[in-house]
């Protein structure tokens, strides 16, 4: 009888799954690893005044390709010769990799709210002295949008002082888009073009424009961006001397809030009520595109969205925007309160461990305030950051001359500085709004009534402030 | 020649032996050398991009690192851990996470198969079903979701419209009320036909002549499948099972599209995943040391499953082989 012997050769069935069993969980656990250990920020090296470029020098722009174009960087780089300018798709994975490699890029691309947590942990470069000595940008040419990007002090005194970034342009953003026709066809009266409405004029002109067809939405009445929900509160609160935190803003005063809940609960009976977009009535899309599908009557999303409802409206909407049919409204007022500031303010910064100070504020300076900012100023898709540059922004026709003549006014209410709470990230959304999507959804299905959103909202945004507070260290 | 091999032997043979010896020694070296060069660029890369990155994030997550604060961060110990356990959110998404396997893993595991075994049979145009049954699989999971997005759409989509015709006004919420329903739709459509090809290489494996004595000695289709075809397939199956589990474990992707794509989306609450809340542990409340203690805790779980499985598989994987010996 023959013995069979164990064959190391060939690798058995058995060995090979467990082989691919231990290949396959390998891959659960690269999906835990971190990124390598941070490096040490270096101190800010301020360097004064813009200094001819050095050979040779790289400069890491994180921007969008639409926002800072190939076109652009050539030309650029044609009369610059010496600095490259890479640019490098906003993404957040791959900014928190680099700064933790010690190599972020040089220059940030980000919205005020997520400023001040930066300068809480020192990342932007003071760029005020660039600024004192620069023939091209000049401090008393900074539209007001600048303000969230300059501090007297600490994160805490945002508004004023020290230069640390810019707008690449902005809107104010709590303007509204209204579809006249959809109004008419409701039988409703059409709004001011020059008075603004409430905010209760507004939902309950989305609640006479909602059609439904039978359980579905034939058309929504009003709707807003979600993820700038907390914004827009922080705004409103802020005109009734109220905030949704306490003064250092170490902890959330909502539920025993009574301005705080009100606001909160605008946005959420507009989606109780199917009015807007939430998850129990969704949208396939976004609520810009809705509205440039002629799906929804009346949208919130400020000047920005005059270049984009242009370009993104279908056939149906497109002849409605020529003849005037389409119309940008004054932002609403909030209890009376009229304000009308940006709370994008989409700009950039330079970060302080640059090796190439100098080099990166004159690319910073060129996009802000050269070519890449004229164009952005006569694209019609945002103020520019200079005022200088107002008179570049388009007027002619019956479309832009409405939204110009809405746009003039709005600017008169645009200076305020709103304050973001430092120790949550600010992004889009925020902490804030990304809890109240996150637990509307059981509010609006019965699962939780609004009172228990409101003391989870709270208990969960307290949470995130103090591992904000204990990661400061503050 | 006789007398000259008689009179070298002696030495001869000795030295021989050695010389057998060495050589042998030298190619097994050479053979490991081979080896080891060979698996070197592997070996680097997963030492540097894997071990390494492991390390460290295994050292995070005891800390409260968030990606800002280098010079600040500070040790928590096990507390990272611990707050696991008191995260109601973080035990919600490991309870949806758990479901979602418990549905999507045996539809895509029985309908993969079942594509196969329909296509191992002597059906007309096979490659073009072959073919159509694969296509899902290749297409973008980007394009694939927001194409099923626009179809479940409440109130514009395809489903609702035909519902409709019956019902006027039909407006289900498939990707709310419905998400996890929904969700293993979309995962099975477009993954069922990578499961078919494997599958399918696997029933062309099975020996003809082993069916062919079956069907001599009197056996059914039935019989035939249910004691050959099944068996043969069980290393197969199991291997599908184990990888299966481990992807739905991971699943993140298409709740994250479901819900609008966008890094800060919020998905459905019922398809509010574990790996999610992970993603917006990290990204969105910047905690990536509490992140990461939780991504270690889904490889524990992940490894006591797979161990699980493998566990099972003496008593339901036929080897062909005699494990005996391998032993």
């Amino acid at each position: 009888m023959k013995e069979k012997l164990p064959n190391r050769d060939h690798l058995s069935r058995r060995a090979f799954m467990r082989l691919a069993g231990i290949s396959a969980a390998g891959s659960v656990l690269v999906a835990c690893a971190a990124p390598a250990a941070p490096a040490q920020p270096a101190p800010a090296a301020n360097a004064g005044a813009a200094a001819p470029a050095a050979a040779g020098v790289n400069i890491d722009y994180m921007m969008n390709d639409a926002e800072l174009t190939d076109k652009e960087i050539e030309q650029f780089q044609g009369e610059n010769a010496g600095i490259k300018i890479t640019r490098i798709v906003p993404d957040a994975t791959k900014y928190f990799a680099a700064l933790a490699a010690g190599t972020p890029p040089d220059i940030l691309r980000l919205q005020a709210p997520e400023f001040p947590l930066l300068l809480a942990r020192k990342i932007p470069l003071n760029l005020q002295s660039f600024i004192d000595t620069s023939s091209v940008i000049k401090v008393d040419d900074l539209a007001s949008a600048n303000n969230y990007y300059r501090s007297s002090g600490g994160a805490l005194d945002i508004g004023a002082g020290d230069v640390y970034g810019m707008v690449k342009d902005w809107s104010p953003d709590e303007t509204i888009w209204a579809n006249l026709d959809a109004i008419e066809e409701a039988g409703l009266p059409a709004p001011s073009l020059t008075e603004p409405m409430t905010y209760e004029d507004v939902k309950a002109y989305g609640e006479k424009l909602l059609k439904m067809n039978g359980d579905r939405v034939a058309q929504r009445g009003f709707d807003t961006n979600m993820p700038w929900v907390e914004r827009f509160w922080t705004v409103w609160l802020e005109g009734q001397d109220s905030s949704l935190f306490t003064k250092d803003f170490k902890k959330m005063d909502l539920v025993e809030n009574e301005k705080a809940k009100a606001a909160v609960k605008y946005h959420y009976d507009l989606a109780a009520s199917k009015v807007s977009s939430s998850p129990i009535s969704p949208s396939p899309s976004w609520p810009g595109q809705d509205f440039a599908n002629g799906e929804l009557a009346i949208v919130q999303y400020g000047f920005w969205f005059s270049g984009g409802v242009t370009l993104w409206a279908n056939d149906k909407i497109k002849p409605k925007i020529d003849a005037g049919r389409i119309v940008m409204l004054p932002s609403p007022t909030w209890q009376g309160v009229r304000r009308g500031p940006t709370i994008t303010a989409t700009g950039s910064i330079v970060t302080g461990v640059t090796k190439h100070p100098n080099e990166a504020y004159k690319v910073f300076e060129w996009y802000n305030a050269k070519e890449p900012a004229l164009n952005r100023a006569a694209s019609g898709w945002g103020v520019p950051g200079l005022k200088s540059m107002f008179d570049k922004i388009p007027k002619e026709g019956t479309y832009r001359s409405q939204v110009w003549s809405v746009l003039e006014k709005e600017m008169t209410f645009a200076d305020t500085t709103v304050k973001f709470n430092p120790y949550l990230q600010g992004g889009e959304p925020g902490v804030v709004a990304s809890l109240f999507i996150q637990f509307y959804e059981q509010a609006l299905k019965g699962e939780m009534t609004f009172d228990e959103l409101l003391q989870k909202l709270e208990s969960e945004t307290n949470v995130a402030i103090q591992d904000g507070i204990d990661r400061i260290g503050a | 020649m006789a007398n000259t091999l008689q009179t070298t032997s002696p030495t001869y043979a000795p030295k021989t032996n050695k010389q057998f010896g060495l050589r042998l020694r030298s190619r097994r070296s050479s053979r490991q050398l081979a080896f080891y060069a060979m698996i070197s660029p592997w070996l680097i890369g997963f030492l540097l991009l894997g071990v390494i990155p492991l390390i460290v994030g295994l050292l995070a997550s005891f800390t409260n690192y968030d990606g800002l604060n280098v010079d600040a961060f500070k040790w928590l110990g096990m507390r990272n851990y611990s707050r696991v356990f008191q995260d109601s959110e973080a035990l919600y998404a490991f309870q949806r996470t758990m479901l979602w396997s418990a549905l999507n893993v045996p539809i895509w595991l029985i309908l993969s198969f079942t594509l196969a075994l329909i296509l191992n049979q002597g059906i007309r145009a096979r490659g073009f079903f072959r073919t159509l049954f694969y296509l899902p699989s290749i297409i973008p999971a980007v394009g694939a979701v927001w194409a099923w997005r626009l179809l479940l759409d409440p109130n514009n989509g395809v489903v609702n419209a035909i519902i409709s015709i019956f019902r006027p006004g039909t407006a289900v919420m498939w990707t709310t009320d419905y998400a996890l329903q929904s969700l293993t739709m979309i995962a099975v459509w477009q993954g069922a036909g990578v499961g078919m090809v494997i599958f399918l290489a696997g029933l062309q494996g099975i020996p003809r002549e082993l069916e062919e004595a079956a069907f001599l000695d009197g056996a059914t289709t039935l019989q035939s499948f249910r004691h050959i075809t099944i068996p043969l397939m069980t290393p197969v199956i199991f291997f599908q099972l184990v990888l299966a589990i481990i992807g739905s474990l991971q699943q993140f992707a298409l709740p994250m599209l479901l819900a609008g794509g966008r890094m800060g989306s919020v998905p459905p609450r019922a398809a509010y995943f574990f790996v999610v809340h992970v993603m917006r542990q990290i990204f969105t409340f910047s905690r990536f040391g509490y992140g990461l203690a939780l991504l270690w805790m889904l490889f524990v779980v992940v490894v006591v499953l797979t161990i699980i499985v493998f566990g099972s598989s003496r008593f339901w994987v036929h080897y062909e082989v005699d494990i005996a010996g391998d032993k």
